[in-house]
Parts: structure tokens; sequence; C-alpha cells
């Protein structure tokens, strides 16, 4: 059974029509690459996974919940799926250790001791070991980024959607955010990315999904948008970001 | 250099230090109880129910509107006759003090919590928090770290206005200055250079504090 599912979704910002008619079915430890112009409603799109946003139209299903359903524990939800933002978001007044364990502490109850062992661990991961007494205002863009994904991964989400991870980053940061997330696909976690990152899409996506104007117009395997592309949109974006 | 025994003196410098002692407590107080307050407040004011919003926002505007002498005095004079409880007047003081700093902090709290970014926010709700942790792990200790050059300097006004509640004869330390200089030999002067110095002196230590907080917040 699919772990994401949009089922007719529509949504509007007051007049605004940011989501169109959207039908969409993410499989189990899939890597879903959205892609679109600015305003398409990519961002939205992702957050109306962990209602971040309330859709007023369909239905968004997420391992089983109904996300859209207003009964529905949205915090049951939101420990399993972590989110990764485009401006980090990191807690400015918590230490790198205490925004990686803040979350496993508190919401899911889990000693300080193994919190925080779990914590180095990820941050070994995503290779920087050492900065955990840091606050995030000491460390560069990319380190930030790569501790708010520790963050995300410290809750052991079954999902994780990321919103532009590397758009606010100087060139020189992106390649260790996106190694970071390369690695992450390979270990079998879902993973729904908004990105123009065509290079990380390649090597990582099982597909791509092309929106313009709240509708998905085009998907596909990466393959298949390097190569064949078929709506006039879509190739017409592409040949602007490639 | 003029004579002044009859200033520094024990008898003398008792008698104002225990005005002064009149001043911290009533500060101490109304500082606790307008700080819990102003928080409620404005936590009331952005409250999404209107029952809360609007009873939290009329009372910060009317209060904000008034002189603090005027609510020093009904508070003392004529609230007892509507709530039926005789008040001291320290208890009036701490009351009036306390609920007028209170609005004024709410609305120093209240722009403090909006300006703390969206984003923020997010991140945490979508990590699982319930509406109060988000408040009081994020929100709050942002908007108040934020805040606290502001909340600071309005305790420091509370406590220069802790003068005011001389017109319910509470004989803070203002008030027991013009007691002095009216005595032989009528001089005001020292007397309130003396007194504008321990104002200072304390104010200058809030300030201090005020600045180490921000500090170790940096
Ligand atoms: N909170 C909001 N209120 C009103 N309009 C919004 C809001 N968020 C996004 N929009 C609008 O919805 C549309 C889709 O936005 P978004 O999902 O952020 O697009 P994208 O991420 O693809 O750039 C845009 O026109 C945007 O201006
Ligand atoms: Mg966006």
């Amino acid at each position: 059974m699919a772990i994401i599912e949009f089922v007719g979704v529509n949504k509007w910002f007051d007049k605004l029509h940011v989501l169109r008619d959207v039908d969409l079915s993410i499989e189990r430890g899939e890597v879903v690459v959205v892609i679109g112009p600015s305003g398409s409603g990519k961002s939205t799109l992702i957050r109306c996974v962990n209602r971040l946003e309330t859709v007023q139209d369909g239905q968004v299903i997420v391992d089983g919940q109904h996300v859209e359903d207003p009964r529905t524990d949205i915090r049951r939800v939101r420990q399993e799926v972590g989110m990764v933002f485009q401006q980090f978001n990191l807690y400015p007044h918590k230490t790198v250790m205490q925004n990686i364990t803040m979350a496993p502490i508190r919401v899911k109850k889990m000693p300080r001791a193994e919190a925080e062992k779990r914590a180095h661990e990820l941050l070994e991961r995503v290779g920087i070991g050492e900065k955990h007494d840091a606050y995030p205002g000491q460390l560069s863009g990319g380190q930030q980024q790569r501790v708010a994904i520790a963050r995300a991964l410290a809750m052991s989400p079954k999902i994780l959607l990321f919103d532009e991870p590397t758009s606010a980053l100087d060139p020189e940061m992106i390649k260790e955010v996106l190694d970071v997330m390369k690695d992450l696909a390979h270990t079998g976690i879902t993973m729904v990315v908004v990105t123009h990152e065509m290079g990380f899409a390649r090597e990582v996506a099982n597909r791509v999904i092309f929106m313009d104007a709240g509708r998905i117009i085009e998907v596909g395997s990466p393959e298949h948008f390097f190569q064949a592309p078929e709506q006039d949109r879509t190739k017409l974006f592409l040949s602007k970001i490639l | 250099m003029p004579e002044l025994g009859w200033l520094f003196n024990v008898p003398v410098l008792r008698f104002l230090l225990i005005g002064l002692g009149y001043t911290l407590a009533l500060a101490a107080l109304s500082i606790t109880i307008s700080f819990a307050l102003g928080m409620l407040l404005a936590l009331g004011r952005l409250s999404r129910f209107p029952l809360i919003r609007y009873p939290a926002t009329l009372y910060i505007e009317i209060i904000r509107s008034l002189p603090l002498l005027l609510i020093i005095a009904f508070t003392f004079f004529g609230l007892p006759q509507i709530i039926g409880v005789q008040l001291e007047p320290f208890q009036a003081g701490v009351i009036a003090l306390s609920g007028f700093t209170a609005a004024l902090l709410a609305e120093i709290i209240r722009s403090g919590i909006l300006s703390v970014n969206r984003g923020l926010i997010e991140a945490a709700q979508s990590q699982g928090f319930t509406g109060v942790q988000v408040l009081g792990l994020v929100t709050l200790p942002i908007a108040l770290r934020r805040m606290t050059p502001a909340i600071v300097s309005q305790f420091i006004t509370l406590l220069k206005d802790t003068s005011l509640t001389a017109i319910i004869g509470i004989l803070e330390l203002t008030r027991r200055g013009r007691i002095i200089s009216s005595q032989p030999p009528f001089e005001p002067i020292p007397v309130f250079a003396l007194i504008a110095v321990i104002y200072f002196l304390v104010n200058y230590g809030l300030s201090l504090v005020s600045r180490g907080l921000e500090e170790r917040q940096a």
C-alpha cells in the first residue's frame, strides 16, 4: 500500500486555487523529486502531508491516517514525518544537541541519555560530530542544514519531506548537503524532495513530478525527464533549469 | 562645603532606607505579578477565541490609556467599595502598579511573540510538539529574549513609579525625602540629590542585569 496518497486534492488560499485535482501515490521507500516553476504549489503540496496546510477538498492519506480529517491526531502523523526547510529553521536559542534531542525527549519521552547517544550517532552520520555544543548561529548554512536533517532523523520518521533544502546555500555548501541526502536515499526511507538539483534527481530519484499552476503535469523517471519529456510546459521549464 | 551632619546621621538614613525598603518591596512584588499577568494578557490578546481575546484586549487598551496616578487612587479609594474588601495602602499599591504594568508588558510580550519567525514555529509543529510545548519551548523563549531590554526598561519605569503611591499614604523613598526636606534645616537639594543617587544605583543595577542577560543569550 502507498505510504502517501493524495486523492482528488484541491486547495485554495482565499480565492487562489493552489492545488488542482491532485492525485498522487508514493510507495514506501520511494524517493520522489518535485520540480516546477516558483509558485506552482510544490511547497504547498508537501506541507499538506503533515498538515502545515489544510486542504479544502479531497483526501491526504499518510501511512493509513487521514490527514485531511480534523479528527485525526496530527501529532501522531507528524512523529512519522520529518521535515527539512529551505531556511533550516533550527531553534536559535538551543544548542545543536538540544535541537536534535528536544523532540525525542519531549514528544517521544525518550530518556535523555539515549536521545543524546542517538544524536551523537546522527551528527557523525551527517558529518559534524564535533559541533554538538555550538549554537545554530555559529554554524555555516551547510552545517545548519545538516543539523536540521539530523534533527528530523532523530524522531526515526518513516517519511522525510525536503522543501528546497539547498536553495538558501552558497554553492560550495550544496554538495555536502546533497551527499547526506543521497546517503539517506539508499536507506529505504521514503523521501519527497522539492529541488531543482537535477543531478540529485538523476542519481537517486525513483520518480520526478513536474508541477505547474497547482497541477501535476507530468510524472516519470529521471531519464524520462532528461530524454523525452512529453509536455511543452515541462520542456520549457527544463530548458530553463538544465 | 556645607555641613551635612543633619542628613548623614543614623536616624535619618535609617528613615530613608526603610523608604527604600518599601520602594523595593512594591517594585519586586509588582514586577513578579505584572510579568505573570502581562504574559497571560498577551496570550489572551493573541487567542483565537473571542471570549478570551476581547476581554484581554479591552483590559489592555483601557488600562494603557489611564494615568497611573488615577489607577492608584482608584484602587485604594474606589475598588474596596466595589469588591467590599478594605485594602491596605501597600496592597492597593501593589495591585495598581501590577495591573497597570501588566497592560504595558502585555503589549511588549505580544509584539515579541509576533516577531518570532513563522518557520521556527512550523519546524516545531512538524516535529509533533503540542501547541503548549511549541509556545513554551520555542515561541516564548525566543520572544522574551528578544524583548528583554524593553521589559527591563518597563521594570525600571515601574520602580520609579512606586513613588506615586505616596498619594495613598505609603511612606516610600521619595515621600520620606519630602518629609526630611520639610524639616529643619529645610534644605531640599542635598536630600533629593541623595535620593536621586539611590534611585540611580538601583536602576543602573537593573540595567546591568539586563545587559548581562542579553550577553549570555547572544
Ligand atoms: N500562506 C499563503 N497565503 C496565501 N497564498 C499563499 C500562501 N502560501 C503560498 N501561497 C501562494 O500559493 C501559490 C503556491 O505557493 P507554493 O506552494 O509556495 O509554491 P512553490 O513552492 O511551488 O513556489 C503561490 O501563488 C503562493 O503565492
Ligand atoms: Mg516553495
